[in-house]
């Protein structure tokens, strides 16, 4: 019995350091794709579409702050292709934004579990 | 290679050589470390895996090799334990392993004896999903079956909606979402993400469907693009 006891220890003990191991890969795996992401997010537009209505027409600007300041840039008519393409690249930019805040969450809970800054 | 995945290619490697890897499947969390080796390694998919391999043994049977499955873990170095349901169950320092089989029919509570190895293994619901159409990959030079990994993924979804523990739905959940998001990035998977889910039970499909605009939206386009885009839609509980 005391035996049996014993070895269910030891195997804790190993067991304790593959979490440990594991916990290491899985704190590089989110470092590499919050890398990744990021890079990919750089190369999106910042900022967001909006429209303005002009004498029964609608017209699509990109906004974004430069310098405090709120810029926008002329993209089309409303209904024109280019401006739901930006949209689309828009909104794949604030995916990325709310899948990196995710990992960087993970991040910090393993972080805290491994005990490294 | 940490200690856990040395004690699995081990005994991979001793499974082989005892010709029953050709009549598995590698099922649970380490298939999707097969999954990783054989997409390079993406940093999009989990390195996170826990202490049991789970092996499917098909429905329904056939071992071409029987053996002493007993005989042969123990030499291995793992200890044979027997579970409430009289399952058997091989324990070590670093990995813990199980053979899994479909359940189908009415179903039983008891174990299910498998002659061909002399072991008593779990039946289990859903499982028979996995078993339909194999994919065999090289992970560190053996040749290993694991499920399709689009039926792998699906699996994972519909199991979370039959658990009750909170942290086993989210982490399958997550399994599920990260593989068929990585998967929509290939052009040969993602061709088969549609077709794998018209596939499934009319119960299934919408099932997913209903998990999909609850909490996974951004898998609605992936599980019903296309001209069944409506008829998918059309389903709900």
């Amino acid at each position: 019995m005391h035996s049996a006891f014993c070895c269910i220890l030891a195997f804790k003990d190993f067991k304790m350091s593959i979490v440990y191991a594991v916990l290491r890969n899985e704190l590089s795996r989110l470092a590499a794709l919050r890398r990744k992401y990021h890079e990919e997010r750089k190369l999106l537009p910042v900022g967001s579409v909006c429209v303005k209505k002009k004498s029964a027409r609608v017209y699509a600007y990109l906004a974004h702050r430069e310098n405090g300041r709120v810029v926008q840039r002329y993209l089309g008519r409303d209904q024109d292709p280019r401006v739901g393409e930006m949209r689309q690249l828009v909104q794949k930019r604030r995916k990325y934004d709310k899948e990196i805040k995710g990992i960087d969450v993970d991040i910090r809970r393993i972080r805290k579990m491994l005990n490294v800054r | 290679m940490s200690d856990d995945t040395q004690a699995f290619v081990r005994l991979l490697r001793a499974l082989d050589e005892a010709g029953l890897l050709r009549d598995v499947l590698i099922i649970g969390t380490w298939c999707q470390v097969v999954y990783r080796a054989h997409f390079d390694n993406p940093p999009e998919l989990s390195q996170l895996r826990t202490f049991d391999v789970d092996f499917l043994i098909p429905h329904p049977l056939r071992i071409t090799h029987p053996l002493d499955l007993r005989l042969l873990m123990s030499k291995l170095g793992y200890k044979a334990d027997t579970a409430l349901d009289g399952s058997t169950h091989f324990l070590s320092k670093d990995i813990d392993v199980e053979f899994l089989m479909p359940e189908v029919g009415r179903g039983s509570d008891a174990s299910f004896h498998v002659d061909a190895l002399g072991i008593n293994v779990q039946r289990l619901r859903l499982l028979d999903r996995l078993q339909a159409r194999p994919l065999t990959v090289l992970f560190e030079g053996l040749s290993v079956r694991v499920p399709d990994p689009i039926d792998y993924a699906y699996h994972k979804l519909l199991v979370s909606m039959r658990r009750r523990d909170k942290d086993k739905i989210q982490k399958d959940i997550m399994t599920g979402k990260q593989l068929l998001l990585f998967l929509s990035t290939h052009s040969f998977w993602r061709e088969w993400i549609t077709p794998r889910f018209e596939a499934l039970s009319r119960n299934a499909r919408a099932d997913l469907l209903n998990l999909a605009r609850k909490s996974l939206p951004e898998l609605l386009p992936l599980i019903s693009h296309g001209r069944h885009a409506h008829e998918a839609g059309d389903l709900e509980l």
